[in-house]
C-alpha cells in the first residue's frame, strides 16, 4: 500500500495540500475494504484518518480535522493518539473546555477497559501520561483564567458608544448596499446617516434608470447634503432623456469621474444645454475624467464647443460615438480645447458609420485640440486623413503608449515614420490597418530607436513581411513582453511545398531562431490567424525554444484560428528538454477534442487551455 | 545616560510603566512629551533627573490600557507612513491579520480601544478599530445588522417600506 506511505511522506516534507490529497485516496480504499470485512484495515484506516487530521490541522481547516479525528477515536477508542488529536484541535480552535472534555472522557474510558480487559488490552502508556498531563495543564489553566475575554461576544449599539465623527469614518468604510441596509436598522441609524455628506463617493444607480427613480436618488443625495462624488455612472433612458439630461446638469453635484451614456442627445445638443445651465458648466469645468457615449453631428458642429467646457484638471478624456446625425451649421468659429493635464484620450467610433463625414471631424477635432501631456493615446475607426494625424502626431512629445485600429487607410509604415520624429520612448504598440489593398509600407529607412523601450507590441492587419518585424523586434532591445501578430498575410510562418520561388527577403518564412532571440524576454505570445502556421511550423517553433532556451518566462500562448492540430500543440511540450510551461494556453478555433485539451492540463503543461470552437 | 521612566496612570490608578518608543505610537502622549523633556537633555545634573515622568489618563481604563500598550509594543519598531496622503488607498487596503485577531474582543472592549485611540491619538490602530465595526456591517442585511449589536426594530412597517421605495434608485447586487 504506498499510498499510506506516499502521503506520510509528503506529509513530513510539509506538502500538506499534496499529502492531503494522496491520503483522502487512501482513506478511500481503506473504507471500502473495511467493509468487505477486511479487519486488519482497522489500523490502518485509524492512521491514515489521524495523519489526514493531521494535515486538515497545518492547513488550517480545523473542521475537517475534527471529523476525522472523531472518525477515528469511534474506529479506534483504546488509541491515546486520537485523544491527544481531538483535544488538541479543540484547544487550537479557542475550545479549552471542549479539549478538556475529550480528555477526561478518554482517560475514564482507557481506566475502564484496563480493569476489563486487563493486559490483553495494548495501550501506549508513554502517551496515556502524556494524557494526564495535558489534562492537568489545561485544567489549571481553565481555573486560573477565567472564561476567555476575545471569545465571549455581548452585543451593543455602536451608535451608542461612539461620537458621531467616528460613526462617520466606520460608514465611510462600507459599500453603497450596506449602508442603504443601515438606514434601514432603527431610527437611530437613519437619524444618524442622513447628517452624513461624504457618505456615498461613488453611487451606482440602476442600470435603466428611470426619472422617477433619478428623482429620489437627488432627492437621497440633497437630504445628507451628498453633493461631491468621485464616480457617477449614469446610462440615460432614450425617453425621459432630455429631462434627466437637464436634472443632473442642474443638481449642482461635483464629480471627479463622470460617465454619461447618451441614446438621443448629441454633441451639439448637450454643449447647448451646458451653455445655458451654469451648474452644469461648473460640473464639466471640475471633471478629472469622463467617458461619454453619444451620437454626434457629422461634420463636426458642437465637438469642439462640448470638449471646450472641461476644465485643466481632466486627465482621461474617452468618447465613444455611436451614431452620426445630420450635419448642423456651424456658426461660429471652432473654440480651442486646451486639456494641459490630460494624460489618456481615447476616441471610439461604431464601426460602420460612413467614412466621409468621419473625415472632417477627426480634422475639425485635433486641429483646435491642445493636450501635450498626452501619454496614451487611443484610436478606434477613426477614419483620419494623413495629414491630420501627422499633425497630432507630432504634437505629442510625451506618448508612451498607442494604439490605432482601422484609422482610414494609415499603414504601420505611416505610423512609425510619425512617431519616429518626436524622439518618443514609446511603451505599448498597437496598430491594425483596415483594408489589405495597400502596397507595402517599408520600415528599413525609418528610425526605429522610439521602440527601445518597447513592451507590448500588437500588429493586426499589416502586410509586415519577416524582414520587416525582424528589425521592429531587434529596435526593442530584447525588452519587449508581449507580443500579438494576427492576420498580417505577408508574415509566413512556414514555407509552403507548392511555392517553387526563390525565397528572397520579402517572401523569406519566419525564422524562429531569429526571431526567438530577438524577443527572449517575452511573456505572452499571440499568433493568430496566421499565414501557415501548421503543425510542422510549431515543431520548428518549439526546436528552436529548447536550441535557444528563449523566452524563458513565457506564461501565456495563443495559436486560435490556425490550421494547427491537437497533436502538434501538445508536441510543443513534449519535445525532448522542452522547458515550455504556461498558464494560459488559447486556441480557439483549432477544432481540438476535449481529451487533447483535459490532458494538457493534466500533465501540468498549462493551468488552464481554452478552445472554443 | 539612561532614559527617563514613563509611567501611564489610568483612570482607575493603576501605574503602567512604558518605554518611550512604545508610549510614543500614541501622538497625544508623544506631544506631552516634547513638552517635557526638550530634545536632548541638556543638563546631566537635572534635578529630577531620575524622577519618572507620569502620565494620567483620564479616560481610559486599566484592562483598555493594557490592550493598547499591547498594541503599541507589537508595533514599537514600525514607523507608520504619514496619514495625510493617499486617503483612498488606505480606506481600501484590508485590515493587517495581526490587528484583526488583537481586535477580535468582545464589543465593548472593541468601542473602548477604538475611544481610547481616538483620544491618544494612535490612528492607525482607530482606523483598524473603525474598519473591524465596519466589518461587522458589511454585506448584511438590516435584521442580522440588528442582531449583530442586538438593535431594536423601532421602524413601523409603514416606514420600513417608505424607506425602501426612496432607496429604489440603487442598483441591488
Amino acid at each position: 500500500m504506498d499510498l499510506v506511505e506516499k502521503g506520510l511522506q509528503l506529509f513530513e516534507r510539509g506538502k500538506y495540500r499534496e499529502a492531503e490529497y494522496v491520503l483522502s485516496r487512501a482513506v478511500g480504499i481503506a473504507q471500502v475494504e473495511l467493509k468487505k470485512g477486511e479487519n486488519h484495515w482497522r489500523s490502518k484506516l485509524g492512521l491514515l484518518l489521524d495523519s489526514r487530521a493531521a494535515c486538515y490541522q497545518k492547513l488550517g481547516d480545523l473542521d475537517a480535522a475534527l471529523q476525522d479525528a472523531r472518525q477515528q477515536l469511534a474506529l479506534e477508542p483504546y488509541k491515546c493518539k486520537s485523544y491527544l488529536r481531538a483535544s488538541k484541535i479543540h484547544s487550537l480552535a479557542g475550545r479549552d473546555k471542549d479539549a478538556l472534555e475529550v480528555l477526561e472522557a478518554g482517560i475514564r474510558r482507557l481506566q475502564r477497559g484496563k480493569v476489563k480487559y486487563g493486559s490483553r488490552l495494548q495501550i501506549n502508556e508513554r502517551l496515556f501520561e502524556k494524557m494526564r498531563a495535558e489534562f492537568d495543564q489545561l485544567h489549571q489553566k481553565m481555573l486560573s483564567d477565567p472564561p476567555a475575554k476575545r471569545r465571549k461576544v455581548k452585543s451593543y449599539d455602536p451608535l451608542d458608544y461612539l461620537p458621531f465623527e467616528l460613526q462617520a469614518t466606520i460608514f465611510s468604510h462600507l459599500d453603497q448596499p450596506s449602508i442603504l441596509n443601515c438606514i434601514l436598522v432603527s431610527r437611530k441609524w437613519k437619524q444618524s446617516i442622513a447628517n452624513m455628506p461624504r457618505l456615498l463617493h461613488s453611487p451606482v444607480l440602476k442600470r435603466q434608470l428611470s426619472l422617477k427613480d433619478f428623482v429620489k436618488f437627488l432627492n437621497f443625495c440633497r437630504s445628507r447634503q451628498c453633493r461631491s462624488f468621485e464616480t457617477l455612472s449614469l446610462s440615460l433612458r432614450a425617453a425621459e432623456e432630455s429631462s434627466m439630461l437637464k436634472q443632473l446638469l442642474s443638481s449642482g453635484f461635483e464629480v471627479k469621474k463622470l460617465n454619461l451614456s447618451l441614446a438621443n442627445h448629441d454633441n451639439f445638443e448637450l454643449a447647448k444645454l451646458l451653455s445655458n445651465i451654469t451648474t452644469g458648466r461648473k460640473m464639466f469645468a471640475g471633471l478629472k475624467e469622463l467617458s461619454l457615449s453619444l451620437p454626434v453631428v457629422e461634420n463636426g458642429a458642437g465637438m469642439t464647443e462640448l470638449l471646450g467646457f472641461l476644465g485643466p484638471d481632466m486627465t482621461r478624456l474617452n468618447i465613444v460615438i455611436t451614431d452620426l446625425v445630420v450635419s448642423k451649421l456651424v456658426r461660429r468659429e471652432p473654440s480651442k480645447i486646451n486639456l494641459p493635464q490630460l494624460s489618456r484620450l481615447a476616441i471610439v467610433v461604431r464601426p460602420k458609420l460612413h467614412e466621409k463625414l468621419n473625415k472632417r471631424l477627426m480634422r475639425v477635432l485635433f486641429a483646435n485640440f491642445t493636450a501635450d501631456n498626452v501619454q496614451s493615446l487611443q484610436l478606434i475607426n477613426c477614419d483620419t486623413e494623413a495629414a491630420t494625424m501627422e499633425k497630432m502626431l507630432l504634437r505629442l512629445e510625451r506618448l508612451e503608449h498607442f494604439l490605432a485600429e482601422c484609422c482610414g487607410a494609415l499603414t504601420l509604415g505611416e505610423y512609425l515614420r510619425w512617431l519616429s520624429r518626436n524622439r518618443l520612448r514609446l511603451e505599448s504598440l498597437a496598430v491594425r490597418e483596415s483594408t489589405l489593398q495597400r502596397p507595402s509600407s517599408s520600415v528599413s529607412d525609418t528610425d526605429l530607436r522610439f521602440l527601445a523601450r518597447l513592451k507590448s507590441l500588437s500588429l493586426e492587419n499589416t502586410s509586415l513581411n519577416f524582414h520587416q518585424l525582424f528589425l521592429l523586434l531587434q529596435s526593442t532591445n530584447h525588452q519587449l513582453r508581449h507580443l500579438k501578430l494576427k492576420a498580417n498575410y505577408k508574415l509566413i510562418f512556414a514555407r509552403s511545398a507548392f511555392d517553387t520561388r526563390v525565397p528572397n527577403v520579402t517572401t523569406r518564412p519566419v525564422n524562429f531562431r531569429e526571431f526567438l532571440q530577438a524577443v527572449p524576454q517575452l511573456e505572452s505570445l499571440a499568433l493568430v490567424q496566421c499565414t501557415n502556421l501548421t503543425d510542422s511550423a510549431l515543431r520548428s517553433l518549439s526546436t528552436e525554444m529548447v536550441n535557444t532556451s528563449c523566452p524563458k518566462g513565457l506564461k501565456m500562448l495563443d495559436v486560435s484560428a490556425n490550421e494547427v492540430s491537437g497533436v502538434g500543440i501538445i508536441d510543443l511540450f513534449q519535445r525532448p528538454r522542452s522547458w515550455l510551461r504556461l498558464d494560459q494556453l488559447l486556441a480557439h478555433g483549432c477544432d481540438l477534442h476535449p481529451d487533447t485539451l483535459s490532458l494538457l492540463v493534466r500533465r501540468g503543461y498549462c493551468r488552464d487551455v481554452q478552445s472554443l470552437a | 545616560m539612561t532614559e527617563r521612566k514613563i509611567i501611564i496612570i489610568t483612570s482607575d490608578g493603576d501605574k503602567f510603566p512604558v518605554e518611550r518608543k512604545v508610549a510614543e505610537k500614541s501622538i497625544l502622549i508623544k506631544n506631552m512629551l516634547k513638552n517635557l523633556l526638550p530634545a536632548e537633555e541638556e543638563e546631566e545634573d537635572d534635578e529630577d533627573e531620575d524622577e519618572p515622568i507620569e502620565i494620567p489618563t483620564q479616560n481610559v481604563r486599566s484592562a483598555v490600557m493594557k490592550n493598547i500598550l499591547e498594541w503599541c509594543d507589537h508595533y514599537k519598531d514600525y514607523n507608520f507612513p504619514d496619514d495625510e496622503q493617499d486617503d483612498d488607498s488606505k480606506k481600501s487596503a484590508p485590515i493587517d491579520a495581526w490587528d484583526k485577531n488583537f481586535l477580535n474582543v468582545d464589543q465593548e472592549m472593541l468601542y473602548e480601544i477604538i475611544l481610547a485611540a481616538n483620544y491618544l491619538n494612535i490612528k492607525p490602530l482607530l482606523n483598524a478599530g473603525c474598519k473591524v465595526v465596519a466589518e461587522m456591517i458589511r454585506g448584511k442585511s438590516p435584521e442580522e445588522i440588528r442582531k449583530t449589536f442586538n438593535i431594536v426594530n423601532d421602524f413601523t412597517p409603514e416606514e420600513e417600506a417608505a424607506i425602501r421605495r426612496e432607496n429604489e434608485w440603487a442598483e441591488d447586487r
